[in-house]
């Protein structure tokens, strides 16, 4: 080979992977183009015979992987690597798509691609989302095909023993802590001959990466197992945890709810009280001009001296009453809540405020879930009319889709139902918008968020009831979509889950 | 804490939503400058992709004619090789003698790099 590679892929192979690195050589050879200048490096501790202009062999003793590939990237010549298995099959066209992409994009320093694998359905179909940090720091999303520049990678210090048993996930993580250049090509790159591999050993590896990764950017954090195996939880550490103000506005609206008649708003004040380990918040009550003037007393007589009222005066405007709310909250962090939410896991206030002490996120949502225990909300994206429109909404609850559902993640918006946010941010963006009365002011205001900089995720480990729309007919007008569309169209071009539409 | 949590007096709360609205009016008037750059960008970012999307779609191409044109090669010299081997001896005739031929043809350039086989394919599957 003449040219420098562009990339190198690095194959590292141990005894009894001969078959699976024919395999992929053979896929290699198929998919390359004669205009193509990627290399394998391929460390191996038995010699192929494969003889390749673009494929270099090393024969070593046995090692741990991570030595393997260390080894491999200490020979790579590409300015990116990546990392591919015994049995991955690179899928045709995928580099003519990288190529495309790292043409238009030279400075980019992490380009990854989706993946597939055998599986029923889509369950094998692992489209991904644009960059969304959180995502990676619940699972390594990334995965393969990830292209990262060799010079970075080798700066943050290559594949440690530290990530041994997950080389991959530490890598990406030290690398995305170093830039904010990362690309995904919304293409497959490769085909893997199974699912990843994962044990008890390889999980808790992971976990050791996601805390490694907390330590360094300087936030000391708890990661647990999450519910989807293989993913992490972060639990932030808040040392002084603040006062929470809690917003509620209502109309004192009633439902029925396993059988019985509630007044909502006593229902989600004694879910509070019930179901709410986190102790330093406080209610601010905003009635309406129609809320009968009973209402307050009876949650007063639930809350006790945990109650503030505000009411708001006019016409009944949500975006009004929950900035009355704010205006009135004597909490560091607000939590917009609608009446008609319950809280049923002692843990849910907690893990929002915790997911709030990270200082790059701005605004956390929850997973709500709807009375015949379906989800209502783990977080907005665009539909194909770009509508904000709720990601897995309608599936039973604990669906997911590669962890999406179950796992943090970054969107462009969440549900006013539940959002948590410091009220100073909520004052510099300037609150709810007004002149969205009813629908939309919650994607506006995360929207508002984002365009300051600031991160929207949803921490499904935070989970409600959400009896939705309970006291009023769920009617969205045209005006609202087009006031929406005129400010915002750019953000929902932007949103990161629109190529994973078709299958969430 | 008392049995009726403090609350900032009217006067603070109306100031301070005098404030929110100010914001965000502030916001709205500074997206509405930046609307269109921003529009732009977003559709750079769309094209971007779908462009490398219709690169992926070409290599796929390409990778599959390669295919097909291997497929046809590897016909063209089964059947070659059928014919051969059931062909009685020689009572040669013109179109024997020109299968013949381009069954050695074939043989001959398999040695040669693959877009030649391709051709040499092609030439025998006309037949």
């Amino acid at each position: 080979m003449t040219a420098t590679p562009l990339v190198s892929l690095l194959l590292a192979a141990v005894d009894g992977d001969e078959h699976a690195v024919l395999s992929t050589l053979e896929a290699a050879e198929r998919a390359r183009a004669p205009h193509d200048i990627w290399e394998i490096v391929l460390v191996t501790t038995s010699d192929t015979g494969v003889v390749r202009p673009w494929l270099r062999e090393h024969v070593v003793e046995a090692a741990p992987r991570h030595l393997l590939l260390e080894r491999g990237l200490r020979a790579a010549r590409g300015t990116w690597v990546g990392v591919i298995g015994p049995g991955d099959h690179l899928e045709p066209g995928a580099f003519d798509a990288l190529r495309e992409r790292l043409a238009s994009a030279p400075d980019v320093d992490v380009l990854y691609t989706d993946e597939q694998w055998p599986g029923e359905g889509s369950s094998g179909i692992f489209t991904k989302p644009s960059w969304v940090p959180e995502y990676e720091r619940g699972i390594d999303y990334l995965g393969r095909l990830s292209l990262l520049r060799r010079s970075l990678l080798t700066t943050v210090g290559g594949f440690s023993a530290d990530g041994a048993g997950a080389d991959e996930w530490d890598a990406h993580l030290r690398c995305v802590e170093r830039t904010d250049k990362i690309q995904h090509v919304p293409v497959v790159g490769v085909m893997r001959p199974a699912a990843p591999a994962l044990d008890d050993d390889s999980w808790d590896a992971g976990l050791r990466a996601v805390s490694r990764h907390f330590s360094r950017i300087g936030q000391p954090t708890t990661v647990t197992r999450s519910s989807y195996r293989g993913g992490a939880v972060a639990w932030r550490q808040v040392v002084d945890p603040p006062l929470v103000s809690v917003v509620v506005p209502t109309g004192g609206g009633h439902r029925t709810i396993r059988g019985q008649d509630e007044l909502l708003v006593a229902m989600c004040a004694r879910s509070l009280i019930e179901n709410t380990t986190y102790d330093r918040w406080e209610l601010v009550l905003v009635p309406s001009d129609g809320t009968p003037p009973e209402v307050a007393d009876r949650v007063r007589a639930i809350v006790g001296d945990r109650l503030v009222v505000a009411p708001a005066d006019g016409a009944f405007n949500f975006s009004t009453s929950v900035n009355t709310g704010v205006a009135a909250a004597s909490g560091s962090l607000v939590l917009l809540l609608n009446d008609d939410v319950e809280a049923i896991d002692p843990a849910w206030l907690g893990r929002m405020v915790s997911v709030a002490q990270d200082p790059s996120i701005g605004v956390v949502g929850a997973r709500l879930v709807d009375e015949q225990g379906r989800l209502q909300h783990v977080g907005v994206v665009y539909s194909d009319e770009w509508i904000p429109w709720h990601i897995l909404q309608g599936n039973p609850d604990e669906f997911t889709h590669f962890g999406v559902g179950l796992l943090d993640s970054d969107f462009v918006a969440v549900t006013g139902a539940c959002l948590l946010i410091s009220r100073d941010l909520y004052r510099e963006v300037g609150g709810l918008p007004e002149d969205l009365p009813l629908n939309y002011n919650d994607v506006e205001l995360c929207h508002k968020v984002v365009r300051a900089g600031k991160r929207v995720v949803v921490t499904p480990v935070a989970h409600l009831h959400h009896y939705e729309s309970s006291t009023r007919v769920p009617t969205i007008l045209e005006d609202e979509v087009r006031l929406l569309a005129r400010r915002w169209r750019w953000m929902a071009w932007r949103d990161p889950w629109t190529s994973t539409r078709s299958v969430t | 804490m008392a049995y009726c949590a403090p609350m900032p007096i009217d006067d603070e709360r109306a100031a301070w939503l005098a404030g929110l609205r100010t914001a965000d009016r502030a916001v709205h008037q500074a997206l509405d400058g930046e609307v269109a750059a921003r529009e732009i960008s977003a559709l750079h970012e769309r094209i971007a992709a779908l462009q490398a999307q219709v690169a992926s779609l070409r290599g796929s191409v390409r990778v599959r004619d390669s295919l097909l044109d291997d497929h046809r090669v590897a016909i063209a010299e089964r059947d070659a090789r059928i014919d051969a081997l059931g062909t009685p001896p020689p009572v040669p005739t013109l179109k024997s003698l020109l299968r013949a031929r381009a069954v050695g043809v074939v043989r001959r350039v398999a040695r040669l790099p693959r877009r030649l086989v391709r051709s040499a394919g092609a030439l025998v599957g006309g037949r």
